[in-house]
């Protein structure tokens, strides 16, 4: 006959167990939710590194803000400088590759409001998006080239593909491919060869497109990307260009990065000091529950005692009543709390600055599993500050009491 | 004779009263395209405003009424719109196709976590009143 | 049979030191009643309680079946206590949310050696709680339950394990006079299988009960039979 007076006092004592793992619920809602927010901006921003490809980005002089915003935020726009600076900046002192990029943005899609970014880019010189491309389909073919037609483009995931196909400027293009999620604002954009650019040109130009002036867009770029020679610093290169090109910006990948990661850390810090805040309240809130709870029960604990369980064991009963109450609160707290970072992760991203990309499975569970391990141990945490006073309970005492 | 306090009732009226609020205030869908067409998520949105008026209604009769069967078949009714809610902003009607429009980012998840709410309420109301050997809810 | 040696125990009251138990020497046997009486405050209940093993005397022993129950360490004597004494304490002792069935089968589940099967537990509880009048209480809290119905389930939940000493202290106390009939049907019970039963009480209507009366007064012990052969 098994003992179960601790499941019993948890099931027959509803107000005291509701009590206990609100708490526990409250303090497990807000580690795990601010664990897998933290950590999906973690993996965006780690996406985002790995994605930028280049040291330097060089852009027209004031597009420095909108640059970021298309790379970063899945932000639409559009700007453009002469190509001739692409031979420039190639030829600058510490350059060891560059290759040029093509901004377009398409109209608005026929289901829904919202613009797709296309980002034209020379296969023959890039080294950002076609070692990416390569990476996503190894397993299909060893040599890809995404563009054979030059009706035909690369999507990132966000792109809405209909039937393999995506409209743009009234002009069906075949989706070669679609990317893997980034969490960086290329998701939102399509990539496509500069001979398909100019054929968007052509269109866009038909759809009464309206370039900025003095622009002639199949003697523009949008941007040039840079990587850098060994032994040459970030910096030097950055002024040298600035020095030796005028009407341009230079954008350090490395600057961004730090940038977002300022923000991420910003948003580390309040998510934390809110944990801090709610462990502080919850864990006080619990030891004065146990410690109400003990007052309550002493009669209990001295009956126990004098029909003979030995202390330890009672011990034993009264954390482990104070774990069962404390995990029902646990896991429903962990799983709300991820639940609603999981179905909500569409609305954080495009509600927040900065690269977010949503914790994978294994993420997931080991989020679930320590957080509610540990939420679910400051009961019998919270419980011991009071294990004296079991101990201290005689029974002799306490029976003769009414 | 007391009547004992109807969480179930109450529950079921707080969920209808944010699903319709929401909808307005909260997370609302998209709005009208440029020609002043709308797109399928205003239609779904008008859907679930139905559903809501109608979950609250019944939450109104949950409330009032003390025959527990009767209650049973209320809550179980609440878990129908639940799936229905779901069913619509799924299959039904359904809403935008791009993940990142509001009515998919937000609107989308709000109802389904709403309707999880009604549906788990609802079952746990409807087993506990349809297999209860009581008659009144009264104490 | 328990046996005391030279038993004492003495507490402060203020600043005046009492003397609860002055160099007791009992002997009681094997399926024998003893009723302990005195005035208020003369000790029986502070004896009863080292009697149980609940209240350790400054000096002296307390044997059961000769068993020196002060010479085991806590846990052996929390064990000891467990199967062999049986404690009826003054004021209510269940645990109100547990059931009658529950109460009674408690310290039984405490430590699970296989000495007793289950069935059989099972069985001698719904014989105890049908000679008690509670069976068809058995699924019910003893929270709902009245005074009466309460005692009996202490009673028989001391019994339950067959102990070989049962303490019952005031067991009677504030009962009406069904109830306290059944509960020294009880008592009687317990004798009959063996045990030494000892009941504390100042209500002269049971006393015929026990077979042997003792009287405390300002610590000491004194059998009235004895007394009376003295005399």
């Amino acid at each position: 006959m098994k003992n179960k007076l601790p499941l019993i006092n948890v099931i027959r004592n509803p107000f005291r167990t509701a009590c206990v793992a609100a708490m526990t619920a409250l303090l497990s809602f807000s580690l795990s939710g601010g664990s897998a927010l933290v950590k999906s901006f973690q993996n965006g921003l780690e996406s985002t590194s790995n994605r930028l490809g280049a040291d330097l980005i060089v852009i027209p002089e004031g597009s420095d803000k909108s640059v970021q915003d298309i790379l970063l935020q899945g932000a639409t726009g559009y700007f453009y400088m002469d190509s001739s600076v692409y031979d420039l900046v190639s030829h600058t002192e510490g350059v060891e590759s560059a290759t040029a990029q093509f901004y377009l943005t398409s109209l608005n899609a026929s289901c829904c409001s919202v613009k797709v970014e296309i980002i034209g880019y020379d296969p023959g010189s890039d080294f950002v998006v076609s070692p990416w491309i390569q990476s996503q389909f190894l397993e299909l073919k060893d040599n890809i080239t995404p563009n054979d037609d030059s009706r035909e483009i690369i999507a990132g995931s966000n792109v809405l593909v209909d039937s393999g196909s995506i409209e743009l400027y009234g002009h069906r293009f075949n989706v070669k491919a679609q990317l893997s999620e980034t969490g960086t604002g290329l998701d939102n954009a399509v990539f496509a060869d500069m001979e398909t650019i100019n054929k968007l040109m052509d269109y866009a130009l038909e759809k009464s497109f309206v370039f900025p002036d003095e622009t002639k867009p199949k003697e523009s770029i949008s941007a040039i990307l840079v990587k850098i020679s060994e032994g040459y610093e970030t910096d030097d290169v950055e002024k040298r260009i600035r020095k030796s090109i005028d009407g341009v910006d230079v954008v350090s990948s490395a600057g961004m990065i730090s940038n977002i990661s300022d923000g991420l850390s910003l948003i580390s810090s309040m998510l934390m000091f809110i944990c801090i805040a709610f462990f502080v309240i919850s864990f006080a809130v619990l030891v004065i529950l146990f410690g109400l709870s003990v007052t309550e029960r002493e009669k209990e604990f001295a009956v126990v005692r004098m029909l003979g369980l030995i202390p330890g064991r009672q011990k034993r009963q009264y954390f482990t009543e104070a774990f069962i109450q404390s995990l029902l609160g646990s896991i429903p707290g962990a799983v709300l709390a991820l639940t609603l970072v999981l179905v909500y992760g569409n609305a954080i991203k495009i509600n927040t600055d900065i690269p977010y990309m949503t914790v994978s499975g294994p993420e997931l569970l080991i989020i679930f599993l320590g957080t509610a391990i540990i939420t679910a141990i400051t009961g019998p945490v919270a419980a011991a500050l009071w294990i004296g006073r079991i101990d201290r309970a005689d029974p002799a005492v306490i029976l003769r009491r009414d | 004779m007391k009547k004992k306090l109807d969480i179930e009732g109450i529950v079921f009226l707080a969920v209808a009263v944010f699903l319709i609020t929401g909808l307005f205030v909260l997370f609302p869908v998209c709005g009208p395209k440029d020609d002043g067409s709308f797109m399928r998520c205003h239609w779904a949105s008008r859907a679930l405003l139905g559903s809501g008026i109608i979950s609250a209604a019944l939450s109104v009769v949950h409330l009032v009424i003390n025959d527990v069967k009767a209650k049973g078949a209320v809550a179980l009714a609440q878990t129908f719109l639940g799936i229905y809610n779901i069913a619509l902003v799924t299959f039904l009607i359904g809403l935008c196709k791009m993940e990142t429009m509001q009515c998919v980012a937000v609107t989308k998840p709000s109802v389904v976590v709403i309707s999880i709410v009604l549906i788990a309420v609802g079952i746990f109301g409807a087993v506990r009143n349809l297999k209860s050997g009581k008659v009144s809810d009264e104490k | 049979m328990i046996k005391t040696d030279d038993l004492s125990k003495s507490f402060l009251r203020g600043d005046k030191k009492v003397n609860a138990a002055d160099n007791i020497n009992i002997e009681i046997g094997d399926g024998i009643i003893a009723a302990f009486i005195g005035h208020s405050g003369s000790g029986k209940s502070s004896l009863v309680n080292m009697l149980g093993g609940l209240i350790k005397p400054d000096t002296g022993s307390v044997l059961i079946d000769g068993t020196d129950i002060y010479s085991l360490s806590e846990n052996e004597l929390c064990r000891f206590r467990n199967k062999n004494i049986g404690i009826i304490p003054q004021n209510r002792c269940d645990l109100g949310k547990l059931t009658v069935k529950e109460n009674i089968l408690l310290p039984v589940s405490f430590y699970m050696d296989g000495t007793v099967s289950d069935t059989d537990i099972f069985k001698r509880a719904d014989d105890l709680m049908q000679k008690a009048g509670i069976y068809h209480l058995r699924d019910c809290k003893t929270e709902i339950l009245s005074g009466g119905e309460q005692r009996r389930v202490s009673v028989v939940r001391a019994m339950i394990q067959s102990p070989h000493l049962l303490l019952a202290d005031e067991p009677t106390n504030d009962l009406d006079e069904e109830n306290s009939d059944i509960v020294i049907e009880l008592l009687k019970t317990a004798a009959g299988d063996g045990a030494t039963v000892i009941l504390v009480t100042h209500e002269k209507d049971i006393l015929p009960a026990a077979d042997e009366i003792y009287r405390i007064e300002y610590g000491k012990c004194v059998n009235e039979k004895d007394a009376l052969k003295a005399s």
